[in-house]
């Protein structure tokens, strides 16, 4: 007979208010098996664990049931707890009486009853119960971080510092992401460019380092310590081993492009450099519109070249690698609001511009040389409305969610243009001002004494007259409506995920939440990391952020790939799927079914009667194998089980509810 | 504690967010419905306000105020609102609790009354005859007088209306509408 | 192409030329209206202003008669208030089962809300429709810039009427552009002209009027084309405010059809132009001349 002793947490108040712990410690003892039951206020903590481990010497026990939170929360911690004692780690098991019991009760009595049940089932599970044992697996020690932004670059920068081979993708052809494009960065208005540039040189420079440009993720396998990664490099048209960056080719391009990186505003040639201080500082050629590419005729960059750099017959090259850890940084973008809002012009005013517009207007490596001028005439402008929220807090039209970053850049472009062009009128309408940052509420009280006139209130409607643009709203303090004649609008529009961020989630099976962002494994304790092993996140792509939170992010991240780096080999969890081969026929069911291709048939001899015959049987890939337990409802003769939920255990715990 | 008469108000107010199918929690007072309200300069509480009302559980500012009578029923508040707040379903159903409570604007009234006696009669709309009668009952007979010698000129508007000729079905219909009016479908 | 069609009170009225263009516009692109039989008011817009069951029941009764009458046939109305009360009714028949038997009592009939109910700008802008208008089209009126204005009720509220683009939609100015204008990119179009209460607040609905026009012709428009009697009346009548109080200039309104007509060659008398508030025959006839062709006014 089986000595099961049986844990119950109170958690504080969340179970105890609704489950009586001690009721149900005491009906444990009842329950055949059990040796020993308890309850205490919190079994997570140091006094808890102890009471555990005393009770496992005194008592003899051979097995732990402890009723507590869900086993995602507090499986691990038991488990570590049991390292150090006489019982087995797997001989553990974890009754959830707070998420699928307190939590979501309210009739204490009825809430108790359902919580001695739930002990019932895991106690008869753990008396099904067999040791396990983990083995090792070796760790690829190198990183690859996907996303040249900021994030991308500080997590990279942080592991090669550690030591560690990181190598870094990002499909433009330049490193830089967003905050390349920034004029100056809020409280502190440091310019963006002087320090981010730096850390992109260093990328570049770094002895640990692979920078790769023009490249995508195509294709992921393998597993925590051990993945395959086939990336995709775009073809450049430009040989980069030999390319000096000199720039002649781009002067006599005759073709002009809608420059992305000035967010529309100028042109750029088919072959072009990002932007003057891009890494790597060489050019590519723009397939869909270079001349010669497309209609065979031209040449041109091809006859200026000195060092005979391009090659019109370079294409796309496709290779894998190894990588022990990947991290996810591939930001954001912002929502294409002339699509969205018909009542803002929808994108046909030119003075209209979007935030991440007049970052290029006020930069001074950007179209206007840092001139704030308007696009439609040139001149400047005398009034300004910065309109914000367009997109954020709408769920109807935009997103419900608040883009986090925009009040403070709102503030931050009243201010430029206050700044430049002192006397002009700026209003800057608002539902809420939202300043939760070191220096962020100072910074908003700057600009209201540099004249800034907020409004609350949400523009309704943008229109033009006579060349003049009229932004209808009301002004909600005073109760009224409001027109105001601008000469400029400025929409701070939503953030939202970076294109494509479903497709790499899904090659590397991590999960997004319901506005398509990267999900954290728990917001609060795990906020780097994906549910998935080996798999990390940094910036935007979780959620929309400011660069100093971004940054923070980056170097948490950069931290968790270290730390998985630094070891040799890692731990495996023994909860995967075991064959019996005298019960499998071979089918291959389970084969068809595994997501990880984690099952291969497999050639044994064997022997039916006194013949001697080969046969097929599935054989599980312990590396690959996560415990899903799929194969184990596809095998029609039941020779697969999952170690940890064997078939008998599942059993076990139904019988203990329905008999 | 409430008094019975708060209690009553609020009752009252529950119940028309509910005929309306608006929940004033998902209002949270950003204006774009007032900054885009062709009305919102003549009312006196603007389409925020009414909202407002049924936040802080005033029903009566909104029964009594004359934003129920001038909204248009354009559906440009409701079209932008981020919360898809059916400000003109509310401003509908608080006209019809107004008119419970006796609280209709005049103007509202006699036009109102003009209009169904139209009918009533010919079962179509005379547009000389509402025009004129309203402007006659509603102190106001000099309104758009200098454009009636065009109108007659032209033959727009003429003395023998044009009318629906089954005007005893119509008539049915109207009584059936108001005895049925009290049992207003629940399902709304 | 065959409708059932509801005219609607002001059509019988005071909207004379914007009947006898439709008339005539529907003949020449082949498309049939059938009247429907004994059609009463759809209650625009008294008739929902105090009692719900009524607002509903004034155009279910119409619409009822139509699918009694000329089950194959869907519906369609040149008013947009009209147009708004019966698909109103048509949608809350559909969604709302206690409505549609409420409806039913009141009217005394069954009401199976089986057909659509169209505006004008629909069924003109159907590919049948464009061709035939396309072809019958002089091209007469090149150059002449117009503002197209839809209204509210012919695109709001987006849940009865479908309507894809609330704020700047383009069907009207596909028509007009196929007529041969040149329909300007202004943004008043779904602007409320406050016709509502035209008779009941009127000194408070004018600036709505004034802004409409006002925007219209600041971005070049020399005529204002509708898809409505109420909003045409509307923009024509209290233009008496306009030029006198803001110094704007008078400017002329008519409906799509007459702008059709004309295109199509109909002279001024044919669609009694000359019974417009403010004189529009003469912006037509000098567009045409400027193609050298004739307008007789």
């Amino acid at each position: 007979m089986s000595r099961i002793g049986v844990f119950v947490c109170h958690c504080g108040t969340n179970i105890a208010s609704t489950v009586d712990p001690e009721r149900v410690a005491a009906a444990s003892r009842g329950i055949p098996g059990v040796a020993f039951a308890a309850e205490y206020k919190y079994m997570c903590s140091e006094p808890g664990q102890q009471m555990i481990k005393d009770a496992i010497r005194e008592q003899k026990l051979d097995r732990i049931v402890i009723a507590s939170c869900s086993p995602r929360m507090h499986e691990i911690t038991f488990r570590k707890m049991l390292k150090g004692t006489d019982v087995n780690p797997y001989m553990l098991e974890i009754a959830n009486i707070r998420e699928q019991c307190s939590w979501v009760h309210t009739d204490k009595e009825k809430a108790t009853a359902k919580a001695v049940d739930l002990v019932r089932m895991s106690v008869s599970k753990a008396s099904k119960n067999e040791p396990l044992f983990t083995s090792t697996i070796p760790v690829t020690k190198k990183a690859l971080v996907i996303g040249g932004g900021i994030a991308g670059i500080q997590a990279a920068l942080d592991i090669a510092d550690a030591g560690h081979e990181v190598t870094l993708i990002e499909r433009e052809p330049s490193i830089g992401g967003k905050m390349a494009m920034l004029d100056k960065t809020f409280p502190t208005l440091d310019c963006s460019a002087c320090i981010s540039t730096p850390k992109m040189v260093d990328v570049g420079a770094h002895p640990n380092i692979t920078l790769r440009t023009s490249c995508e993720v195509t294709g992921v396998s393998g597993y925590i310590g051990n993945f395959e990664v086939s990336i995709r490099q775009k073809a450049r048209y430009v040989n980069h081993d030999v390319c000096t960056g000199c720039g002649l080719c781009e002067t006599k391009c005759p073709v002009k492009v809608t420059s992305e990186f000035n967010q529309g505003l100028s042109t750029r040639p088919a072959i072009f450099k990002l932007f003057p201080q891009a890494v790597p500082s060489k050019p590519v050629i723009d397939k869909e519109h270079c001349r010669k590419l497309r209609e065979g005729k031209c040449g041109i960059c091809e006859k200026l070249c000195p060092l005979g750099c391009i090659h019109y017959e370079d294409e796309d090259r496709d290779f894998t690698e190894p990588f022990g850890a990947i991290l996810i940084a591939t930001g954001y973008r912002l929502i294409d609001w002339g699509a969205l809002y018909g009542e803002y012009g929808g994108g046909r005013y030119k003075d209209v511009l979007s935030g991440l517009q007049f970052e290029r207007t006020v930069n001074a490596a950007g179209p206007t040389e840092g001139h704030i001028v308007r696009p439609s005439d040139g001149k400047e402008p005398e009034t300004v409305v910065i309109v914000k929220c367009v997109g954020s807090r709408d769920p109807k039209k935009g997103k419900g969610y608040c883009s986090r970053a925009c009040c403070m850049y709102a503030a931050k472009h009243a201010h430029q243009i206050l700044d430049k062009l002192p006397g002009t009128r700026v209003f800057l309408f608002y539902i809420d001002v939202r300043t939760p940052g070191k220096g962020y509420e100072e910074f908003y009280d700057q600009t209201r004494k540099d004249g800034a006139v907020y409004v609350r209130g949400r523009i309704s409607k943008i229109y033009e007259e006579k060349g003049q643009l009229i932004c209808q709203g009301e002004d909600t303090l005073l109760g009224q409506q409001v027109r105001v004649r601008a000469d400029m609008v400025i929409l701070e529009t939503a953030m939202e995920p970076s294109a494509g961020v479903e497709e790499l989630t899904s090659l590397l099976g991590v999960a997004r939440d319901g506005n398509n962002w990267v999900q954290e494994a728990h917001p609060k304790l795990r906020p780097v990391e994906t549910q998935v092993g080996g798999v990390f996140l940094a910036g935007a792509c979780q959620g929309p952020k400011d660069i100093p939170d971004t940054v923070s992010q980056a170097s948490a991240a950069a931290a968790k790939v270290i730390g998985l780096l630094n070891k040799s080999e890692m731990e495996t969890s023994p909860m995967i799927s075991a064959v019996e081969r005298d019960k499998c026929s071979g089918c291959g069911a389970c084969v068809n079914i595994c997501p990880y291709t984690a099952i291969s048939l497999q050639e044994i001899d064997d022997r039916l009667g006194a013949r001697r015959i080969k046969r097929e049987v599935a054989s599980v890939n312990a590396g690959l194998c996560q415990g899903c337990g799929a194969c184990t409802s596809a095998c029609r003769t039941g020779a697969l089980d999952l170690l940890g939920f064997k078939n008998a255990q599942i059993l076990e715990e139904v019988d203990a509810l329905c008999l | 504690m409430q008094s019975e008469k708060q209690k009553e108000q609020k009752e009252k107010l529950d119940e028309l967010l509910r005929k309306a199918d608006v929940r004033q929690y998902d209002c949270y007072q950003c204006g774009k419905c007032t900054g885009g309200c062709p009305m919102a300069h003549a009312m006196d509480l603007k389409p925020r306000g009414v909202m407002r009302c049924t936040q802080i559980g005033s029903l009566e500012r909104i029964v009594k105020s004359n934003t129920i009578w001038l909204c248009t029923g354009c559906h440009t508040c409701v079209e932008r609102c981020p919360h898809d707040v059916n400000i003109p379903n509310l401003i509908e159903e608080a006209r019809y609790l107004a008119a419970e409570m006796g609280y209709v604007r005049r103007d509202s009234k006699i036009l109102n009354e003009v209009f169904l006696a139209n009918i009533r009669m010919f079962g179509r709309n005379h547009e000389m005859l509402l025009a004129g009668l309203y402007n006659m009952l509603s102190l106001k007979p000099l309104q758009d007088m200098p454009t009636v010698p065009h109108m007659l000129t032209h033959k727009l508007i003429g003395v023998l209306p044009h009318q629906t000729k089954n005007t005893a079905g119509i008539n049915r219909m109207i009584a059936r509408a108001e005895k049925f009016s009290s049992m207003r479908p629940a399902g709304k | 192409m065959k409708y059932s069609y509801f005219p609607g009170c002001s059509m019988e009225s005071t909207a004379k030329s914007y009947r006898l263009a439709t008339e005539y516009v529907m003949g020449r692109i082949g498309i049939e209206l059938i009247e429907i039989k004994d059609w009463n008011c759809c209650g625009a817009t008294s008739g929902h202003a105090l009692n719900e069951l009524l607002g509903l029941a004034l155009p279910a009764r119409s619409l009822a008669i139509a699918e009694r009458e000329e089950p194959e046939l869907d519906i369609v109305t040149g008013c947009a208030s009209c147009y708004a009360r019966l698909r109103h009714a048509m949608h809350k028949a559909r969604t709302d089962n206690a409505s549609r038997y409420n409806i039913e009592k009141t009217i005394e009939e069954p009401y199976g809300a089986k057909r659509e109910v169209y505006n004008f700008l629909d069924i003109l802008t159907s590919e049948a429709a464009k061709t035939a208008i396309r072809e019958n089209v002089t091209g007469g009126l090149r150059g002449l810039k117009v503002a197209c204005y839809y209204g509210c009720l012919n695109v709001r509220p987006a849940e009865v009427t479908g309507a894809p683009d609330r704020e700047n939609p383009q069907a009207m100015d596909e028509i007009v552009a196929l007529a041969g204008a040149d329909p300007v990119d202004w943004a008043f179009k779904t602007e409320c002209c406050g016709a509502a209460h035209q008779n009941d607040a009127a000194s408070v609905t004018r600036p709505l009027v004034w802004r409409i026009l006002k925007n219209a012709q600041a971005n070049g428009a020399e005529a204002v084309v509708t898809a409505c009697p109420m909003c045409n009346l509307n923009l024509e009548m209290r233009q008496d405010g306009y030029t006198k109080k803001t110094g704007g200039k008078a400017i002329p309104v008519f409906s799509v059809s007459e702008l059709l007509a004309v295109a199509m060659g109909a002279s001024a008398g044919r669609i009694a132009l000359e019974a417009h508030h403010v004189p529009a025959a003469k912006v037509l006839a000098s567009a045409l001349r400027r193609h050298g062709e004739g307008f007789a006014i």
